[in-house]
């Protein structure tokens, strides 16, 4: 089943991170709907957050594949809260506008 | 800039690294922004060998084959922009097949990064998703780290390769050499500690096993741990079956070697995959070209998968039982904890498939008694008369798979091969290589008509190098996969597939090295005795029939048990 994912990495901040990351899941034919980085209360190191829509199966491998990459220190997923994104339930578009 | 005493510029500092890494020999191209690197290196003498290839697709599938042969890590240098984008499908291969390769690409100046400078590429970029690690280097500060980081991360866990783009100031710049090797990174943990209670779960499956198999691929090659493998097959009575990365791990005539897996693999470990009621598999990742659909792949069974890369678990198959650890270390505990077991009813339906296979595809594959010679029958022929201990090298197609299938390797790190990504043009290349890293042992190139030409002007590098390297070029006119697919699923529209060849012999000749062409059966052994004998590098062009397919054969999509032995449209 699909379902929308909240995926969070903590990886060290190198030229060329954001494109690592990105491009294993756009591998994976997925696109991105919303993503954010910034830096973690860590010095040199960044927390990015994206959510993407798959199936579970895929979500599991696209986060071990993340985890395996030389600079990223952790990195797991959660199905995203309805109430967090624009992609959720009719409530919390609501409770948007 | 004022000079500390103990200086150094950036290039020197780097020939100095890669001595402290162990690397004796470079394979590469020299260039514009990689030029100072160059400088170093002719002053760095006879302490570095560099062998100079024709195209940089050349270096990086030496820098393989060398790797592939030898275990260690493989260097190869380019310059920036063009120099860099020739590394590509090379980056890509090692990346699909798990090869520790290290890429020191020029870069144009940091001030003129981004500005389309005359031959700048966005290599970092390009890289990214073919490599393991890559990083730009545009502070001397940084090269030495990075330098150890690299070769660090190339060969530990699960090898691949690496890039390291460096920014033409870098070299010039003083830097104090401090080079320290790395053995460790906070980030990164290569080997995961297998979890001991999988480990006894998967022995007590094993053990109470009545139907069980045993796959591996080229993890167990990569971590050493062949002669373990054999030792647990023996004791637990294990029918082993291999990927085409994993071959040479146990000899072809191990009485539980049951051969190949997948689309042109054995009949045998195919079509009895369907009834093992467990699957033990080791240092693989489950290639579409050994499952065919997965959904229909070893249905009855339950399935340990065991490696390193804890990514590859649950990728393609679920597994029952998912064991993330080094292979040498998870096959040494399980010897220790599986009983001894024959399973000789389950064996002797192997044994009844290996005569279905012998009688209908093998015997005539090797007899040759037409009027034209067919590719295995040389092969095999090969593999007898050439030294055991023969590096082979492939191309890729109908000659890889029959070498694959025909090729007797009885020693680890025997077949090189472009598995995953089915580069051709990789086999002449990582010959050099391969020769490179083991002089004293034959090598023998084994290609294809199509592939042959994909990298011929490497030619010129055995010739300059004197690499006494043995070439094979199987000459059916065809680009004899493809022909063979148009033939089975296209209605026998060769599109494009036909090919016009030169006179190879005349090219290869003129370029410096003995040649001689065979086209009849009777030749074969004459051919083969000319080019085993022949001084130095010799090439033997063998002109075979355009019209010879690979069975058996899985066809796309099919479970693996429904392998055809012959054309079944053609009855």
């Amino acid at each position: 089943m699909e379902n929308s994912y909240l995926v969070t990495v903590y990886a060290r901040d190198n030229i060329g991170l954001l494109l690592r990351i990105t491009q294993l899941v756009s591998r994976k034919n997925l696109s991105i709907d919303r993503l954010t980085l910034h830096e973690s209360a860590m010095p040199g190191v960044t927390w990015i957050n994206l959510v993407v829509r798959t199936e579970s199966q895929t979500i599991k491998t696209l986060v071990k594949q993340l985890e395996k990459q030389i600079e990223v220190l952790q990195a797991f997923h959660v199905v995203e809260p309805a109430w967090v994104g624009f992609s959720g339930t009719q409530k919390s578009k609501q409770l948007i506008s | 800039m004022t000079t500390e005493p103990n200086q150094i510029s950036g290039a020197d500092a780097i020939m100095l690294a890669l001595q402290s890494e162990g690397v004796e020999t470079v394979f590469g191209y020299p260039g514009g922004a990689i030029m100072p690197l160059y400088d170093a290196l002719f002053r760095f003498g006879t302490r570095m060998k560099h062998v100079l290839v024709r195209h940089e697709q050349g270096s990086i599938h030496a820098a393989q084959g060398f790797a592939r042969a030898s275990g260690k890590t493989g260097v190869c240098i380019s310059t920036s922009g063009p120099g860099a984008t020739n590394l590509l499908t090379g980056l890509a291969d090692a990346y699909a097949d798990s090869t520790p390769v290290v890429c020191l690409t020029g870069q144009v100046s940091a001030h003129l990064i981004g500005s389309d400078a005359f031959q700048e590429a966005d290599i970092l970029s390009m890289t990214t998703p073919v490599t393991k690690w890559n990083t730009r280097i545009t502070q001397v500060k940084d090269l030495l780290p990075a330098l150890s980081h690299a070769f660090y991360i190339a060969r530990t866990g699960r090898p691949g390769p690496v890039v390291v783009d460096l920014a033409k100031n870098v070299l010039f710049a003083l830097v104090t050499y401090d080079y320290k090797i790395c053995t460790g990174m906070p980030s990164y943990h290569p080997v995961p500690v297998p979890d001991p209670k999988k480990i006894r779960q998967a022995a007590d499956w094993i053990n109470r096993s009545k139907r069980p198999m045993l796959f591996w691929g080229q993890g167990v090659l990569l971590s050493g741990a062949s002669n373990e493998l054999g030792l647990l097959i023996d004791k637990a009575g294990l029918p082993a079956a291999s990927t085409l990365m994993g071959l040479s791990a146990i000899p072809a005539d191990h009485p539980l070697n049951m051969g190949m897996l997948g689309m042109h693999g054995n009949y045998a470990p195919n079509l009895l995959s369907a009834k093992a009621d467990l699957i033990v598999a080791v240092g693989m990742r489950f290639s579409d070209r050994v499952t065919s659909n997965p959904s229909t792949f070893v249905k009855n069974a339950r399935i340990i998968h065991i490696d390193i890369d804890a990514s590859e678990h649950d990728k393609v198959l679920q597994a029952h039982l998912a064991i993330a650890g080094d292979a040498l270390e998870v096959l040494k505990s399980l010897i220790d904890l599986v009983e001894p077991a024959m399973h000789a009813e389950w064996l002797a339906e192997f044994r009844k498939q290996q005569e279905v296979e012998t009688g209908r595809v093998i015997q005539s594959d090797l007899s040759c008694t037409g009027e034209q010679i067919l590719m295995g029958a040389v092969i095999r022929k090969l593999s007898e008369r050439f030294p055991a201990d023969t590096i082979v090298t492939t191309d890729i197609g109908q000659h890889q798979m029959k070498t694959a299938r025909y090729y007797k390797l009885n020693y680890p790190r025997q077949l090189i091969t472009s598995g995953g990504l089915g580069t051709m043009g990789f086999g002449l290349p990582a010959a050099i290589g391969a020769k490179t890293a083991c002089p004293d042992k034959t090598v023998l190139a084994l290609l294809g008509d199509g592939g042959f030409q994909m990298n011929i002007q490497e030619i010129m590098t055995i010739v300059q190098e004197n690499a006494d390297v043995k070439i094979v070029v199987f000459n059916n006119g065809y680009l004899g996969m493809v022909r063979q697919w148009q033939e089975l699923f296209f209605e026998s529209r060769y599109a494009s597939t036909g090919l016009m060849n030169p006179d190879f012999v005349k090219v290869v000749d003129a370029m410096g090295i003995p040649s001689r062409r065979i086209s009849s059966p009777s030749e074969i052994d004459t051919g083969i005795e000319w080019l085993l004998t022949s001084d130095g590098p010799g090439f033997l062009e063998v002109v075979t029939d355009p019209a010879e397919n690979v069975f058996p054969m899985v066809p796309p999509g099919a479970p693996v048990s429904e392998m055809w032995l012959e054309n079944v449209n053609s009855k």
